[in-house]
């Protein structure tokens, strides 16, 4: 009698579903903005929040009028209104929420661990809807909330949320150290903290009788799990290439780390161990990793499993070494100066290059230049000298060293540059050279320097074509004479400088519908570069 | 068996070309602001491209829900045996999420298959296979005929900007290309299901040259379509290359609709081809 007496006092119906749906909706759209900006997964669009709102919104516009009082009838309500109104991957996850109201709820009246359970079901409906469930994001949020039902033994809603609304808050800040993306762009995920907000709407609706209105903050990662752990573990590592390289968490309680540690190194190599009691990450090479596995499934709950076979890694290397022997993957050395074009030059090709940095004071000495070459690995080496004078000093060194040398005739950095973007690591040396050869002959170089009588000269070519007071107008001269429709003008400058003063100056009153692209080189000698394609 | 075809508007099959075919459409939804619309429904193209391109607000776009491809399959369900359901590539929309969850809730077998592509790429290979229904197949022979249509499909495009594609968060394994010193015409494609770099190009005009090269020197192809935004004359260009290597000599126009081209912007130049096998 009593016991009935007491589950009918906090028996709830459809309105109390409906103002936790409605302070969700208020406190997702209030901010909506605020998750928008931290979204970066699955894909980084900026509208997790606004989808959800838009799903939550859609669900009240449709029920609005309805003022269903059978929590069954409504929840069934609000799921049918999801599943058409929810809007993207955020949305569809949030569909599960109201898929499992309706599995949980299906009476007139509703019990408060009936609203638990329907954590429960939104977890596994997720688990089932989406094609590759990941950790840390909403999902996660369903399943942590979901095993508060084993935790609370409490009757009362307002607490419950309370529970949960904490429960969602702690999960999202583990997002991070679940979700390796996450990791990389230090953010929380955005759809499990929209979760957060939707049910610190509902609590406060609930609880304070407010209306959901209310700023929450972004929450802070928390690594503080696998924070110091994975410096250590890193640290940690010698890598013994054998077996299956195999890295697993174990969750649990009184973890004794020592212990695992002795019983995994029984099993695998290079064994890493570490952690502390409630965490341990775990890396091993094992020839059957199922046996490591289901001693870390003894201990505890596993997380984060990777298995990579090692052996295939090794024959991957291996037939790369043999690919390198006998084609020998070409190098390219070129001559540079100035911290822009060297910048430049590394960032079109980050493999294969090597830069020999020249100063306007020091001649380049051939024995210099025939040590550098001896100490690149490859035997293959295509050399860029991108000056005259270097070119034509140089020609004799292809007799001076052991390497399969081929010298290209660049004979300016900026049809230095040229030759380096059109390289192409799978292609052959022939192939390249032939590449390189062809792209010097399709652009045109010029440049303009300051003369012993202050003049300022223009060369296409290496031939003077102009002089004048300024090097703009030289500039604007060489442009002219060399740029036809569809060009594309490249400018490298000697100083950082307004770029789009000097576009608007180069092209003004031009009839040339060109590209042009002004960009620091910070060489020495020569005010501006240019290449002409 | 008398097998339905379901695509989604990503594919950029016009409304004519749709019921000529025999392929129904589920759109997605392009927004401004928290203003909706069903893509290429209640909002046309070039109503579309005035407001990206002159408005002050960038669009964002979400994928069909859940109950748009349940009411789509169960009105289909009436009158046909079992359901191919092809989509735009699950790593750039949730579009073939709430596909997939929608044929759970349906009664007649339905096949949903994420094609990695988006627009032409996708289109070429729904217009096989509504073509492929109507001789005597079953429902397993379609899905992987599909999937090997799948295979041989090939699809570049070269943007006048990526700065929509990378506003929309869709770089996908392109993102390498952002920050970087020098300006570059990336010849993009996809690859497994991600917009990657195909080509990098410098300028402009050896860009377009490079999309002909490719219409040139890949297939021979059955069947073609290429892709266009706000510009035709280049497109057209393009068709008349891939003419020469394409044995379906009535190669599509397909014009972006407002879903992808939130993302694609102006002046989009690109194809798709199915290699002959």
């Amino acid at each position: 009698m009593n016991n009935s007496q007491a589950n009918k006092n906090i028996e709830l119906g459809g309105e109390t579903l409906f103002q936790i749906i409605e302070g969700g909706a208020k406190a997702l759209e209030k901010n909506m903005d605020k998750i928008n900006t931290i979204n970066v997964f699955p894909v980084p669009d900026g509208d997790t929040g606004t989808n959800m709102a838009l799903t939550l919104n859609s669900i009240l516009d449709d029920l609005k009028d309805s003022k269903e009082e059978h929590a069954g009838k409504l929840a069934k309500k609000m799921y049918d209104s999801a599943l058409l109104g929810s809007r993207g991957n955020s949305g569809l996850i949030l569909t599960q929420f109201f898929k499992g109201m309706t599995q949980s709820i299906l009476n007139e009246k509703f019990l408060p661990e009936n609203f638990l359970n329907i954590f429960k079901y939104a977890s596994e409906n997720s688990l089932n809807a989406i094609p590759n469930p990941e950790s840390g994001t909403m999902i996660t949020v369903y399943s942590d909330c979901a095993k508060k039902i084993n935790v609370i033994d409490n009757k009362d809603i307002s607490y419950i949320l309370e529970i949960l609304s904490t429960q969602a808050i702690d999960t999202v800040k583990k997002t991070p150290t679940m979700l390796s993306i996450l990791r990389e762009a230090n953010v929380v995920d955005s759809g499990a903290f929209g979760l957060a907000v939707m049910l610190i709407g509902a609590l406060d609706v609930i609880k304070n009788k407010g209306d959901g209105n209310i700023d929450v903050n972004i929450p802070t990662p928390d690594f503080s799990e696998l924070g110091n752990l994975n410096e250590d573990f890193l640290e940690g590592i010698k890598e013994e290439i054998w077996g299956y390289c195999t890295v697993f968490a174990i969750k649990g309680k009184n973890l004794n780390l020592k212990k695992i540690k002795d019983q995994i190194s029984k099993i695998g190599k290079s064994t890493v161990v570490a952690g502390n009691e409630s965490i341990i990450k775990i890396h091993t090479h094992v020839d059957n990793p199922g046996n490591v596995i289901s001693l870390g499934a003894d201990i505890g709950i596993l997380s984060n499993i990777e298995i990579k076979n090692m052996d295939e890694q090794t024959n991957d290397w291996a037939n790369n070494q043999k690919i390198l022997t006998k084609d020998d993957s070409p190098a390219i050395l070129s001559v540079a100066h100035g911290d822009g074009i060297i910048k430049l030059m590394k960032e079109i090709n980050q493999n294969n290059l090597t830069i020999l940095p020249i100063d306007k004071n020091i001649k380049l000495e051939i024995n210099y230049l025939v040590q550098f070459i001896e100490k690149i690995e490859s035997t293959n080496i295509i050399f860029l000298p991108n000056d005259k004078n270097i070119f034509e000093s140089t020609k004799e060194i292809i007799n001076l060293t052991k390497k399969n040398l081929s010298i290209i005739p660049s004979v300016s950095i900026s049809s230095g540059i040229a030759c380096i973007f059109t390289f192409e690591e799978n292609s052959s040396i022939d192939k390249n050279i032939e590449n390189m050869n062809q792209s010097l002959d399709e652009i045109i170089t010029a440049d303009v320097y300051k003369s012993s009588q202050n003049k300022f000269i223009g060369r296409i070519e290496g031939k003077i074509v102009v002089n004048d007071s300024t090097p703009e107008k030289v500039l604007k001269e060489l442009i002219k004479q060399t740029s036809t429709k569809d060009s594309l003008v490249t400018i490298y400058t000697k100083i950082k400088t307004d770029t789009k003063k000097i576009e608007d100056y180069v092209t003004h009153d031009t009839n040339n519908d060109f590209e042009i692209e002004i960009i620091y080189g910070g060489q020495y000698k020569y005010d501006y570069l240019l290449s002409i394609e | 068996m008398n097998i339905a075809v379901v695509t989604d508007s990503t594919s950029d099959i016009s409304k004519k070309l749709a019921e000529e075919k025999n392929i129904n459409i589920v759109p997605l939804n392009v927004h401004f602001g928290l203003k909706t619309y069903l893509d290429g429904i209640n909002i046309d193209s070039n109503t579309f491209y005035k407001r990206l391109l002159e408005g002050d607000i960038l669009p964002t776009t979400s994928a069909p829900s859940v109950g748009t491809f349940i009411e789509t399959y169960k009105k289909l369900s009436k009158t046909h045996d079992a359901i191919i359901s092809i989509h735009v590539s699950s790593k750039t929309s949730a579009t073939y999420s709430s596909a997939l969850q929608a044929s759970k809730e349906v009664d007649i077998p339905i096949k949903v298959i994420d094609s990695g592509f988006v627009s032409a790429g996708l289109a070429v290979v729904a217009i096989k296979v509504a073509e492929a229904v109507q001789s005597d197949k079953n429902l397993d022979e379609i899905a992987s005929l599909t999937k090997s249509l799948i295979s041989r499909t090939d699809i570049f495009f070269l943007l006048e900007t990526i700065e929509y594609l990378v506003k929309g968060g869709r770089m996908g394994k392109a993102r390498g290309l952002l920050g970087t010193l020098l300006k570059i015409k990336p010849i993009l494609t996809f690859d497994e299901g991600e917009v990657n770099v195909a080509e990098k190009i410098r300028s402009s005009k050896k860009a377009i040259q490079k999309m002909h090269d490719l219409a040139d020197l890949n297939g021979p192809y059955e069947s073609a379509a290429i892709i266009y935004s706000t510009d035709q004359m280049e497109p057209l260009r393009l068709k008349s290359q891939l003419e020469l290597n394409t044995s379906n000599k009535n190669i599509l126009s397909l014009q972006l609709g407002p879903v992808v081209g939130t993302y694609g912007g102006p002046n989009v130049l690109g194809y798709a081809g199915i290699r002959s096998d």
